[in-house]
């Protein structure tokens, strides 16, 4: 489990647990914009909705709602990991490129392309 | 000592390396199991468990062990076992310990509730898993008994591919 370089990330907090972007990946925020064909990042995740939509605009021309507190997050190279074998195929492919850690919390680094397509089933409780 | 180290001098004791294999045996609540010795990294103390969306509930998450994140992996959940209430965030009550297991290629941090130790069993003694449930058998192909308890024997391969999680498209 190699390390990847250091990287300006997009820390999303959600209820129930945090996603990441790449900040490159993260065209503009938004606040009063309505959702594209991406939908929620909250729904394709199956997490609760922290807060009122903020909706961000990602490489390609992606638009999709965060329902989530948004940061702006640096991290340095050993807070960033590649995806343990196990897990690679736990999301789609191409959906998650990295694990990161900030503060107390883990979260996958995911890709813009996660708006694209059905979001996959959620696992039942 | 590592544990391969410890697995082959087990043998070696024995000068019979043919006709012993080292296992470490492990329980989730009252389940006794054993996983070979040499796909064995460490066994460490449970820690915090930080949840990952989508994932099944046998696979609560990751934790950080020595610095880098592994998939923890709850056999007791996939097998449908309730071991209780959680008392570290993400696992069951009774979850102690992580036996850390590598193999092709992967490395996994399994919940254990307890950690019997490295037993060598006479390969003439390892049964067919017949007293073992049909679930438990999609990862033990043997039993072995140790005083009162039956061991189930899990084959780390068939356990990795059984519980890795997939997506559904």
């Amino acid at each position: 489990m190699s390390e990847v370089s250091r990287r300006r990330l997009v820390w999303l907090h959600f209820q129930g647990g945090c996603l990441a972007l790449d900040a490159d990946d993260v065209v503009a925020f938004a606040a009063d914009e309505q959702p594209g064909e991406g939908g929620s990042l909250a729904a394709r995740f199956g997490f609760g909705q922290e807060s009122m939509p903020r909706y961000l605009r990602l490489r390609g021309e992606r638009l999709v709602a965060a329902h989530a507190a948004v940061e702006i997050v640096e991290l340095a190279r050993s807070d960033i990991w590649t995806l343990p074998t196990f897990l690679d195929a736990a999301w789609p492919a191409g959906w998650v490129r990295h694990l990161a850690r900030h503060g107390e919390g883990i979260a996958p680094v995911i890709a813009p392309t996660v708006v694209d397509g059905e979001p996959p089933r959620a696992h039942p409780p | 000592m590592t544990f391969h180290q410890m697995a082959a001098e087990g043998s070696a004791v024995r000068g019979d390396e043919d006709r012993i294999s080292t296992w470490l045996v492990f329980q989730i609540a009252r389940q006794h199991l054993a996983l070979p010795a040499r796909d064995i990294e460490e066994i460490t103390a449970a820690t915090e468990v930080e949840p990952l969306p989508l994932l099944p509930p046998h696979v609560p998450g990751v934790a950080l062990v020595r610095g880098r994140p592994l998939p923890v992996l709850d056999i007791g959940r996939w097998l449908g076992s309730d071991t209780g209430r959680a008392a570290t965030p993400g696992l069951e009550a009774d979850s102690s310990y992580f036996v850390v297991v590598q193999h092709d290629q992967m490395t996994v941090a399994v919940v254990a509730s307890r950690v019997v130790g490295l037993r060598p069993f006479r390969v003439d003694d390892l049964a067919a898993p017949e007293a073992l449930s049909k679930r438990l058998r999609r990862i033990a192909n043997r039993q072995v008994r140790e005083g009162d308890a039956l061991v189930a024997l899990v084959d780390t391969s068939l356990l990795l591919a059984q519980t890795r999680p997939r997506h559904e498209p």
